[in-house]
């Protein structure tokens, strides 16, 4: 009996395990060995490793542009959206304003990112004032954020 | 290291104030009491800053220097009632099982940065603001200052980490990073030993089992994220522990009123948990010691009053209308058995989550039939957080299988503590029914009716 009741608990236990660990091993095995790979190599060249290359043209404009100033970010196209506010967060606390495309800058009016019709959207306010420096966002064209020289 | 010295000292100081000045029965084990300061410590912290900044005191270094002397004046004043009565033990194998992964996450954490899209633009920003602005209503938050997505989404994390970029003065997103990965270890530890209390013999497997779960290491939402979901994993999974375990009695409820209202703080989703834990538990316990229920509603409510008053401050801008969302309800019903469907398909893969939410099933099965008292609360957290959670996916205007790729396993999150509770409470039968079978009696824990609470 007790020899009946001891395996009965090895077999709870074991079972209890076996609906986690078995599939916990080969993550954390995998996040282990990226960790491991990328042990010799600074913070910020583990993000352009995992972030992508983008990444080190964000920081380089985020040592280029003066603390606190304006920044425009111009969107040449829908695909440049994502890296456009991944390098905007690199840039805090400056304040980043979004424009797509050259239009949109011209008149103001900033970008939207999400569109749902039971949400509040963009956010209110009047339209930003022109910043001190504009930034052509492109993800298919090196460097993806050009500094632009606005008249 | 300094910032992880920093996040360690910071919270479980001020974890241990808020344990002792609310006489909170903590876990007996060291790893488990650090772990549950560690807890008590960011709700106390987070909580406090949200309500002085709430009230336009500046979130400084001052005002963080001002709170850590101000525990630490606490800590050194009630040291004699820095109880730890909750004498639990866990089988060694069972320890190995639950270290082994939590030092692999530590060890991962400190080598890879946050890498979660929400983290890195909506989550993280919003610290930096409060670090750089000192306010939870500055420019950041007023749309002057960069882009703020989601700005009415709840501070209590941001506001945490805020603390620690400014104690080390560095607003990197690395200085928060051991901030996000501490709350999910924290949580394991210290629902380990508050579970173990009623359910000695299953506590610790259960919840090694848990650490092993693949969605703990999910890039989005998972404990090397920082997009909070392990922190509503963690505050809810010690209310629900708490209030279930009547061997804590008082205390038991003291802590829900410390953790519900910071997980009202914490994410939108945190006010639906709140409620349908406590009203989970007045149902468990059939609407008796109502003045315990109240004890706990009341800081809930304060706590939603606070965030409603915040949330007059700021402008809304890529928030969620729950009000239009709620009424649109009646006209969305016939996409509830989809959205139900999309959960549970999510629950069910195994890459994700190996075999935990079918075993968790089956638990809660043994548990109803075998009418074990404890499990009602927890069953019962789950089945309504499913179902808010279902109808959530019902009224957005999103598709939901899309919605559910990127939300479902996050939302699951939360209620895997019940889940592990549950879990042990079966186990815990089954084990009971092995060492008393049939006929032979089972013995009953025994009650302190000097100090009885909710459960």
């Amino acid at each position: 009996m007790v020899r009946t009741r001891s395996v009965l608990k090895i077999t709870l236990i074991v079972a209890c395990l076996a609906m986690s660990v078995p599939y916990g091993i080969p993550v954390y095995v995998d996040r282990l060995r990226l960790a491991w790979a990328l042990r010799q190599l600074s913070m910020d060249e583990r993000k352009v490793v995992l972030f992508a290359p983008w990444y080190q043209e964000a920081v380089a404009l985020d040592h280029e542009l003066p603390a606190g100033s304006t920044v425009d970010f111009v969107m040449a196209k829908p695909a440049a959206r994502d890296i456009a506010v991944l390098g905007g967060a690199v840039l805090q606390p400056r304040d980043v304003r979004f424009f797509d495309g050259w239009e949109a800058w011209r008149l103001r009016r900033r970008a939207a990112f999400l569109r749902d019709d039971l949400a509040v959207n963009a956010a209110s306010g009047p339209p930003p004032t022109p910043a001190a420096t504009v930034v052509l966002v492109d993800a298919e064209v090196i460097p993806r954020f050009r500094v632009i020289r606005v008249p | 290291m300094m910032a992880l010295l920093v996040t360690l000292l910071l919270f479980v100081v001020a974890g241990a104030a808020a344990a002792s000045a609310l006489r909170l029965t903590v876990p007996g084990t060291i790893p488990g009491r650090i772990g549950y300061w560690f807890l008590a410590g960011i709700s106390a912290t987070g909580t406090t800053l949200y309500f002085l900044g709430t009230m336009g005191v500046p979130v400084t270094a001052l005002t963080v220097g001002a709170l850590a002397l101000v525990a630490l004046g606490v800590v050194m004043a009630r040291r004699a009632h820095l109880r730890h009565e909750l004498r639990v033990r866990h089988h060694w194998a069972a320890n190995v099982m639950l270290y082994v992964p939590l030092t692999a996450l530590l060890a991962t954490a400190a080598l890879l940065p946050i890498r979660d899209y929400d983290g890195r633009v909506t989550w993280l920003p919003k610290a930096r603001a409060i670090a750089h602005d000192a306010a939870i209503d500055g420019p950041f938050f007023q749309g002057q200052a960069g882009l703020n997505l989601h700005n009415e989404y709840p501070l209590l994390m941001p506001l945490n980490a805020a603390a620690v970029m400014i104690a080390v003065r560095c607003s990197e997103p690395e200085a928060a990073r051991w901030l996000y990965v501490l709350v999910a270890i924290a949580a394991l530890l210290a629902a380990r030993d508050l579970i173990a209390v009623s359910q000695p013999q299953s506590a610790g497997w259960v919840v090694a089992a848990a650490a092993w779960l693949p969605m703990l290491l999910s890039i989005e939402g998972g404990a090397l994220a920082a997009y909070n979901d392990v922190t509503v994993l963690a505050l809810v999974g010690v209310s629900v522990v708490s209030l279930g375990t009547r061997e804590l009695g008082g205390a038991g409820v003291r802590a829900a009123a410390l953790f519900l209202p910071a997980l009202v703080l914490c994410k939108n989703e945190g006010v639906v948990l709140a409620l349908s834990i406590l009203l989970s538990f007045a149902i468990a316990l059939r609407f008796r010691d109502i003045r315990g229920w109240m004890s706990v509603l009341v800081p809930v409510i304060a706590a939603v009053a606070l965030l409603l008053v915040w949330r007059g401050r700021v402008p809304a801008a890529y928030d969620e209308q729950y009000d239009v969302l709620i009424r649109t309800l009646p006209d969305v019903v016939y996409r509830l058995p989809t959205a139900l469907k999309a959960l549970v398909s999510h629950g069910v893969d195994v890459a994700t989550w190996g075999w935990f939410w079918p075993v968790s099933l089956l638990a809660a099965l043994v548990a109803v039939g075998r009418r074990r008292r404890y499990a009602g609360g927890p069953i019962l957290v789950m089945l309504f957080t499913a179902c808010a959670y279902s109808i959530t996916f019902a009224v957005t205007s999103w598709n939901i299988p899309e919605l559910a790729q990127v939300a479902a396993s996050r939302l699951l999150l939360h209620i895997v503590i019940p889940a592990c509770f549950v879990a042990a409470i079966a186990g815990e039968s089954v084990c009971t029914r092995l060492a008393c079978p049939e006929g032979v009696p089972v013995p009953e824990l025994t009650e302190r009716p000097s100090d009885k609470g909710l459960s």
